[in-house]
């Protein structure tokens, strides 16, 4: 049998295995069930249709600037999105949202699976080791957990392939198609994955490249920096926009949130690893690791690949996991990784692990110790088949939603002039994996403009601004009571929020609030006296620059009783009164334009969130914008008729398109320049 | 027209009065009606609760700054305890023996007087919660039993503890008698000191009296969208009960149930929120809807408005002294005030 047709064959038993015996593979391809533990529709499948929209709809503001999260936000810097990722696109083209969320899990579940046929054809393994050991990583506990996240199914789907193309790619002469293919792939993971684990399985997929290429390491420098250079460059759309939102995420400035419960889970040198969350993370299921322990004690180590590569690989995360090990970046207090729950280090385990066992099977093919391995690797497989069915960490795949979203309520919403809407949940509601809670991304299915963030951490202004008001910053699905909510609805106001969706017990009181319709168990209220999306001001407080993010919040709470506020405002620019103030606004996402006419000039305020990448102009020429009350954003305007064009733009993108066109090139020139220099030498 | 002496008088007294401010440290910026004065500092985040402890000094819940503040009225110093994160410290109060009481996400707390550290006593209910703390809200102290109840907005309940509880690892100290279901939000309580605390159910339009001694309940169902806020016992043991939905005051007659009420002088959007009855009886409530402070003097019927001198401040929360000072906080001005 040739070896197409042997990885074919294995591919097609490795599926025939995850169907036939796992209840869970089994309903995830027959679509019966599509809900994921952790992974709730409102999580991605949101995003998802705003992408989608991008798409049928294109706009460069739409594409650079979300307006629908958290007053608007830079795409990138969310990292619960995959904004460039070509797999999305491809499938949201055509296909709908909802078809594309289920159509990507399928696409990467068998991404994975062809990646780790692949990776026991290149090691040579005997066909029923391949079979056994790629379903039996399938089947494990740690492949069933990325069901718990789209992107860690992303991100691990790609591992075992960039695993399979470094090894082809080893030891050749000069820069070949193996390492083309190599960045080409590596571009891809890095465009889906989600960093944290991407980052480490960046470092394993290297430790494995340098045990391989050891031999000849010197000569083989230029090739792989050459790898990497090319991956670089054909993310850079991706990569100078990140880096430079990075700059003002909250990711970056988490340090400065002294009393946010989410320093500690993210500044890694801060969080204390229990051994139990070790154990769960590597040894599971338990009893496939005592049979790759008892492997190991049978088996032979000397000529394997996969086992010296990830027990170096080990090391690092037992240096990265445990503080004491970790000694030189305590001191300097810089963290190479600054990574949260570092035991994630580990996590190539958990499902990979079985592949150590079946390196072990493949080195002892005569005698009695071979039959030994084999039944090791059969038993490690069986564990893993055994925990599947009955999916010990109390199920990842969930039947689906029945209840319906309140499309006729947004469609109230849509009718209005934009403002951004709350979705808040009361906590007498059942669980988000049970039915949605609309504290998420459903604004996007339902095509509003969401004042909340819900995800991974936001833009820092945001994040300040927002973080101690109740209902506005989700950084996981969360309850609010009603009497947390309520009683700050003069601060979203303030803030410009004009609607709250309430889902839960109770009646909110407040005297602003008024109900506008019921529907299937959600409640709408509009918030009077709401700030408009752009306005102008005719008083404002001049107050210190916030030094930490925990002067803000109090600054936040007096939006209603004392106003905006502003840090560098120029003097006299609120000059004109409100009543003797136009404003006329031509809104597109992360495209306003703003006619104004005052007598003695104003400040024009934009209910979006601050962000580098914002420019603003009056009459064409570039002007100054001023933070307002923290997260929005103004511009001066003297008086007379002016027109304020506000744009924005993700630093670095269209350099970044030219440098992918140059990786492209690099792609496709630099190995077809390497044959044609052998054929020359030939 | 002031004549010249006339003239130079009045100059001279506000000459005087600006000293005699100045001296006195108060803010003649933020000094607003007649009366009504507001601290620029300490600087609040959300303050929703205030107690006056027997010494005098004026406690504060700066809620979303996790943080309790003691106010010294005499030296105008104020000094912190700071709470574990996310506590959201929402009611207060200080017992006789000067030890400050405060609600807080999943639990109530003691101060002993002049520590920095709280005992922290968890609700049971805290156990069952799943997606969200039970928020133990506002507090009233039956002194007849030495106990502390308060309600627990976010399940219905009520919740008692003893003054003199221990913390105990794997024992609630405080517990729980549940008045409905979460949509009955209680709210405001008190304890009439013959037995009985009553609480307002805001989400039920409800006031219901609870018996300390055996838990039963007498209820007084109100008119649909009364919303019963505030409670306080009068110091002739009545009750009076904001009703935030229509803008009145109530009183109530704990032993007939019988039930008087007067619409607050700015009429049905006033909002009044909390209530509080100070020596002489007079009753004062926070009109959360009008920006201001009211006083009624029973007797006569009469009310006393107090406009507050920052707008939109929405006064959640009042308290009397021994002198009969009327302390405010304003949740958006983020600033105590006094009415003297």
């Amino acid at each position: 049998m040739g070896v197409t047709a042997r990885g074919c064959a294995a591919g097609l038993l490795v599926l025939a295995l995850l169907v036939g015996l796992s209840p869970l593979y089994r309903d995830f391809f027959t679509d019966r069930r599509d809900r994921y533990r952790g992974t709730s529709i409102a999580d991605f499948l949101g995003p998802m249709e705003y992408d989608r929209q991008v798409l049928h709809d294109f706009s460069w503001g739409a594409w650079f600037w979300n307006p629908d999260k958290a007053f608007g936000m830079p795409r990138v810097q969310d990292l619960g999105t995959r904004p460039m990722y070509p797999v999305h696109f491809a499938l949201l083209a055509f296909l709908t949202t909802e078809r594309a969320w289920h159509w990507s899990h399928v696409f990467h579940v068998l991404l994975k699976v062809v990646g780790l046929v692949l990776l026991g054809e290149a090691l040579e393994w005997p066909l029923w080791i391949v079979v056994v050991a790629a379903s039996g990583a399938m089947l494990a506990e740690g492949s069933l957990v990325h069901f718990g996240d789209t992107t860690y199914l992303a991100s691990a789907a790609w591992l075992p392939l960039q695993l399979w193309l470094t090894l082809k790619a080893a030891r050749r002469t000069g820069f070949g198609w193996w390492d083309s293919a190599w960045s080409l792939a590596a571009a891809m993971a890095t465009l889906g994955f989600h960093p944290q684990f991407g980052a480490y399985y960046a470092v394993l997929i290297l430790m494995l490249t340098v045990w391989v290429e050891r031999a000849d390491l010197r000569s083989r420098i230029p090739t792989l920096a050459l790898r990497y250079g090319l991956w670089a460059l054909l993310i850079a759309p991706l990569l100078l926009p990140a880096l430079a939102h990075y700059a003002e995420s909250g990711r970056r400035d988490i340090a400065q949130f002294d009393d946010w419960h989410l320093r500690r889970a993210y500044l890694w040198w801060k969080y204390s690893v229990s051994w139990r969350d070790v154990w769960t993370n590597i040894f599971a299921p338990t009893g496939a690791w005592v049979m790759i322990a008892l492997g190991f004690l049978i088996g032979r180590l000397r000529g394997t690949v996969l086992c010296p590569a990830l027990a170096i690989y080990f090391v690092f995360g037992l240096f990265h996991a445990i503080p004491w090990l970790a000694l030189p970046m305590w001191l300097t207090g810089v963290a190479v990784l600054p990574f949260r729950i570092p035991v994630r280090v580990f996590e190539p385990f958990t499902w990979l692990g079985i592949y150590l066992l079946a390196e072990q099977a493949a080195g002892v093919r005569r005698g009695p110790r071979s039959y030994v391995a084999a039944g090791l690797l059969v038993g490690a497989f069986a564990f893993c088949l055994w925990q599947t069915r009955y999916d010990p960490a109390s199920s990842y795949i969930f039947p689906r939603w029945e209840r319906q979203l309140p499309q006729r309520l947004a469609a109230v919403v849509r009718a209005e002039p934009r403002a951004p809407v709350v979705f808040v949940t009361g906590p007498d509601k059942q669980s988000d994996d049970e039915a949605p809670l609309l504290n998420s991304h459903h604004n996007h299915l339902l095509r509003l403009p969401a004042a909340h963030f819900l995800g991974e951490v936001p833009n820092v202004y945001f994040a300040r601004a927002t973080y101690r008001v109740p209902g506005l910053l989700f950084m996981q699905r969360v309850a609010t009571p009603i009497a947390e909510w309520d009683a700050v609805v003069d601060v979203y106001a303030e803030l410009g929020v004009a609607w709250v969706v309430w889902d839960g017990a109770a009646e909110p009181v407040h005297p602003r609030l008024r109900f506008v319709g019921e529907e299937h168990g959600f409640r709408l209220y509009r918030i009077e006296g709401a700030r408009p999306h752009v306005y102008a001001l005719d008083r404002i407080r001049h107050v210190a620059p916030a030094t930490r993010p925990v002067e803000v919040p109090a600054l936040i709470y007096s939006l209603p009783a004392l106003g905006p506020f502003c840090y560098d405002c120029p003097e006299g620019a609120t000059a004109s009164r409100l009543d003797d103030v136009t404003l006329t606004t031509t809104w597109r996402p992360g495209d306003v334009t703003v006619d104004v006419e005052s007598p003695n000039g104003t400040l024009v305020v934009l209910g979006e969130t601050r962000s580098r990448g914002w420019h603003a102009t009056v009459d064409g020429r570039e002007v100054q914008i001023h933070p307002v009350s923290d997260v929005f954003q103004a511009v001066a305007v003297p008086g007379g008729r002016h027109r304020i064009e506000w744009r924005f733009a993700s630093p670095g993108f269209f350099l970044g398109v030219l440098l992918t066109g140059l990786g492209v090139a690099g792609l496709v020139a630099v190995p077809l320049a390497s044959v044609l220099r052998r054929r020359v030498v030939a | 027209m002031l004549s010249h002496r006339q003239g130079r008088a009045a100059w001279l007294l506000i000459l005087v009065a600006a000293l005699a401010a100045a001296l006195d440290g108060w803010d003649l910026g933020s000094a607003g009606a007649a009366g009504v004065k507001e601290f620029e500092r300490p600087v609040l985040t959300y303050p929703t609760a205030v107690a006056v402890a027997p010494d005098g000094s004026v406690w504060i819940a700066s809620t979303y700054a996790d943080t309790l503040v003691r106010f010294d009225p005499e030296r105008e110093r104020s000094e912190e305890v700071k709470l574990p994160l996310r506590s959201h410290p929402a009611g207060l109060l200080v017992d006789a023996r000067g030890a400050v009481w405060f609600s807080a996400t999943g639990l109530v707390g003691r101060l002993a007087r002049a520590s920095a550290r709280a005992s922290e006593f968890a609700v049971p209910s805290v156990v069952a919660a799943k997606y969200s703390s039970p928020m133990p809200w506002l507090l009233a102290l039956d002194a007849a039993r030495d106990e502390v109840w308060f309600t627990i907005h976010s399940h219905g309940a009520v919740g008692r503890v003893s003054v003199r509880a221990e913390v105990s690892r794997g024992v609630f100290a405080p517990r729980e008698l549940k008045l409905g279901d979460a949509s009955s939000r209680p709210y405001g309580i008190a304890a009439d000191g013959r037995g009985t605390i009553w609480v307002a159910e805001m989400g039920a339009d409800r006031v219901t009296g609870i018996d300390a001694a055996g838990g039963g309940l007498r209820r007084l169902r109100l008119p649909p969208g009364s919303r019963p806020r505030g409670v306080a016992v009068g110091t002739d043991g009545s009750i009076w009960v904001t009703l935030f939905g229509t803008g009145r005051l109530l009183r109530l007659d704990p032993g007939s149930l019988g039930t008087r009420d007067w619409l607050l002088p700015s009429g049905a959007g006033a909002g009044p929120a909390a209530v509080a009855v100070d020596r002489r009886g007079r009753v004062w409530v926070s009109a959360y809807g009008a920006n201001t402070i009211v006083r009624l003097e029973p007797s006569t019927g009469g009310f006393e408005s107090f406009p507050l001198p920052t707008p939109y401040s929405r006064v959640q929360a009042i308290a009397t002294d021994a002198r009969g000072w009327l302390w405010y906080v304003g949740s958006f001005s983020g600033r105590l005030g006094v009415i003297e």
